[in-house]
């Protein structure tokens, strides 16, 4: 739960430490396999899946601790193992909550910028966000940046209505 | 010399909470602000000190890329004294209250750095074109952006860069931490966190302004706001209001009175012995 | 239960519950001997009637002691314990347990399908126990959109659709109407080659019962 309060700068920051091509884990996966992760469209990816992922699995969890294991222990006296029951019971019960989740943490991957400057740089094509490319057309190009400004709001107000109408009618 | 600075710091202060609206760019303990270019950076600890050493309070730094800086006092922050890497860019805020301060001139300019033990083993810039090293250069829209891609096409250089940082204090930091392999960063910012360094004589021959690697700085500073500190012109502080009025020039009109107080308050605020210490140039390049 | 053909049984299923289950401060000691084909299980609130029908299913845990079903050894509360997908058990809970996400006959033919039929021919069984307890109108519907009385049917006729040995039923005519009381409850009764075991407060229901196991009262 930690990247969601952390400011994503810092996300970035322990990214860095960890996976960066001198990081703990990092020069060994540079050493070892060639692979470098910052300054790569994988390291965005990662970037944002790491400040975006709390917001998916607090989504999840929570309408996990709501359901409890009722459905779990009626799969179970219907001859569902396990597994059978997580894949047709547990999954399916709790997919607004999951489709929730997506849309809140693909919003918030969309909107990185902090965490991907400092871990993956910036790099049109590559590596570069849309808020990355606003805060550079700010100073070149002020209209490209509020056409992308408003894009962005489009998609935030977007996602924000579509989940009001699913909490709503539930 | 304390006492009297202090006086003029508050009304400063003052003076610019009358006359701008927008005056949320200054401190708000009175302290001078001055926004500098990333570059400065590499010197800002060092002024401070000298000033603490001094006995005067040291100003309110505000670091960020020369143009990101200029385009925020375009859109109404009022800084007393505004520092640009770039001197052709420091125009565009003329006519907003703020008159060229000539002294002192400085100079930088864009040198080879490499990670520690330059594992990639450049050897001279034409090495930025290959693809193996990881290249990071500044944002074309910032000024070392914009001088890096007047290197290139000066000596038809092809650099595809890994990144391209927002400013150029972020590029040399990743080069320090020898997450990129080689980039072009000033002098300045190689000196003060201790980057290797290739040296090629096509650029780094310092002062020449034909060298698309140096840059020269402009400074700017809000010439309202030191005629309000004066004690001379004090009750005609509001006159200061008058920069607000912006565009029709007379603010920076009436600089030719003042301006001597805004080159000494600039002096004071930017030695030029730890300028020199921390890598700058002095003078105008040629 | 697992996919084992149901076979014909001429001896009722005996199951054996002795020992204690423990949770955080509730403790429960059980002697139950289960050797009838038709079993109500009555007594006072919190005397563990629910808690045995777990324990048979499989969905709770002996802390000491011994569960058999027909002699197999289920759980000894250490080492052997045979999870509850894996006993010939069924269990119509009280609170009905209904998968939200599935149509009413997808519900009844969850079991079936768990026991390898294909989609169709696992409806097509499903559509005839929704018929038997009188859900056929309903068989598109979501759990949500039925009455009480109604998602109650339809868990006993999920629990009808399994295979398995073992019908447990926690209250099961509690929340239905008086007109489908006594159909369910000669289905229920009249379940061919089954152990049925019923928690009921009700004194008519105890009287079907080829006998009757009083749990005492709870004093832990």
């Amino acid at each position: 739960m930690l990247p969601m309060v952390l400011p994503p700068v810092v996300a970035g920051t322990a990214l860095l430490f960890a996976l960066g091509r001198r990081g703990l884990v990092g020069q060994w996966l540079d050493n070892w396999f060639g692979v470098t992760l910052p300054f790569t469209t994988a390291g965005t990816i990662l970037a944002a899946t790491f400040v975006s992922l709390p917001f998916f699995v607090t989504t999840v969890e929570s309408a996990l601790v709501a359901q409890g294991r009722d459905l779990e222990e009626a799969a179970a006296v219907n001859a569902a193992g396990p597994m059978t029951a997580f894949a047709t019971v547990t999954v399916p019960s709790i997919r607004a909550a999951i489709g929730a989740g997506l849309a809140l943490g693909w919003a918030r991957a969309l909107g990185e910028f902090g965490a991907t400057i400092t871990f993956a740089g910036s790099l049109g094509g590559r590596t570069r966000t849309l808020p990355l490319q606003t805060f550079l057309a700010l100073e070149s190009d002020p209209e490209s940046a509020v056409a992308i400004s408003v894009l962005l709001l489009a998609v935030s107000l977007g996602v924000l209505v579509a989940l009001r109408g699913r909490w709503l009618t539930r | 010399m304390h006492q009297t600075l202090k006086k003029l710091l508050k009304r400063t202060a003052s003076a610019i909470a009358l006359a701008c609206a927008l005056c949320a760019c200054s401190a708000d303990d009175g302290r001078t602000v001055i926004f500098a270019a990333s570059s400065l950076a590499a010197v800002t600890d060092d002024i401070d000190d000298a000033l603490e050493a001094g006995g005067i309070d040291p100003p309110e730094w505000v670091p960020g890329a020369s143009s990101r800086l200029i385009a925020q006092v375009r859109d109404g922050a009022r800084p007393d004294i505004v520092i640009s890497a770039d001197d052709t860019q420091l125009r565009g805020i003329l006519g907003l209250g703020y008159v060229v301060v000539e002294e002192p001139r400085i100079t930088n300019r864009l040198v080879l750095a490499v990670a520690d033990g330059n594992p990639a083993q450049l050897t001279s810039i034409d090495d930025l074109s290959l693809d193996g090293p990881l290249i990071g250069l500044c944002a074309p829209e910032v000024p070392c952006g914009a001088a890096a891609l007047r290197i290139a096409a000066e000596f038809g250089i092809t650099i595809r860069p890994d990144t391209a940082e927002p400013n150029v204090r972020a590029l040399a930091h990743k080069l320090a931490n020898g997450e990129l392999d080689a980039g072009l960063v000033y002098a300045t910012d190689a000196r003060s966190l201790g980057l290797q360094t290739i040296a090629d004589a096509r650029i780094a021959e310092h002062g020449d302004c034909s060298n698309p690697a140096v840059t020269q700085y402009g400074i700017a500073a809000l010439a309202g706001s030191a005629s309000a500190g004066d004690g001379s012109t004090a009750g005609t502080g509001s006159t200061a209001g008058d920069g607000s009025s912006a565009g029709d020039g007379s603010s920076a009109g009436d600089g030719s009175a003042d301006e001597g107080h805004l080159r000494a308050r600039v002096a004071k605020y930017l030695p030029v012995e730890a300028l020199a210490r921390g890598g700058f140039e002095l003078g105008s390049c040629r | 239960m697992s996919a084992e053909v149901r076979r014909r049984r001429l001896e009722p299923v005996q199951i054996e519950v002795r020992g204690v289950v423990r949770r955080d401060a509730f403790t429960l000691s059980l002697d139950v001997a289960l050797d009838q084909e038709r079993i109500a299980v009555v007594g006072p609130n919190g005397a563990g009637k629910t808690t045995l029908l777990r324990l048979i299913a499989g969905l709770e845990r002996l802390w000491t002691g011994e569960l058999k079903i027909d002699g197999q050894l289920l759980d000894d509360g250490s080492s052997t314990f045979i999870a509850a997908h894996q006993r010939s058990v069924a269990l119509a809970f009280q609170d009905h347990r209904l998968f939200g996400h599935l149509r009413i006959i997808d519900n009844v033919a969850y079991p079936l399908r768990r026991a390898g039929l294909k989609r169709a021919a696992a409806r097509e069984l499903a559509a005839g126990h929704l018929a038997s307890v009188g859900l056929t109108d309903v068989a598109v519907m979501r759990p949500a959109q039925l009455s009480g009385g109604q998602r109650q049917r339809a868990s006993i006729a999920r629990a009808l659709a399994t295979p398995a040995q073992v019908l447990l039923l926690d209250e099961p005519l509690a929340s239905v109407d008086d007109q489908s009381r006594t159909a369910l409850r000669n289905l229920l009764i009249n379940a061919d080659h089954r152990t049925v075991v019923w928690v009921t407060h009700d004194p008519d229901d105890a009287k079907y019962a080829d006998s009757t196991v009083t749990l005492p009262p709870n004093n832990t």
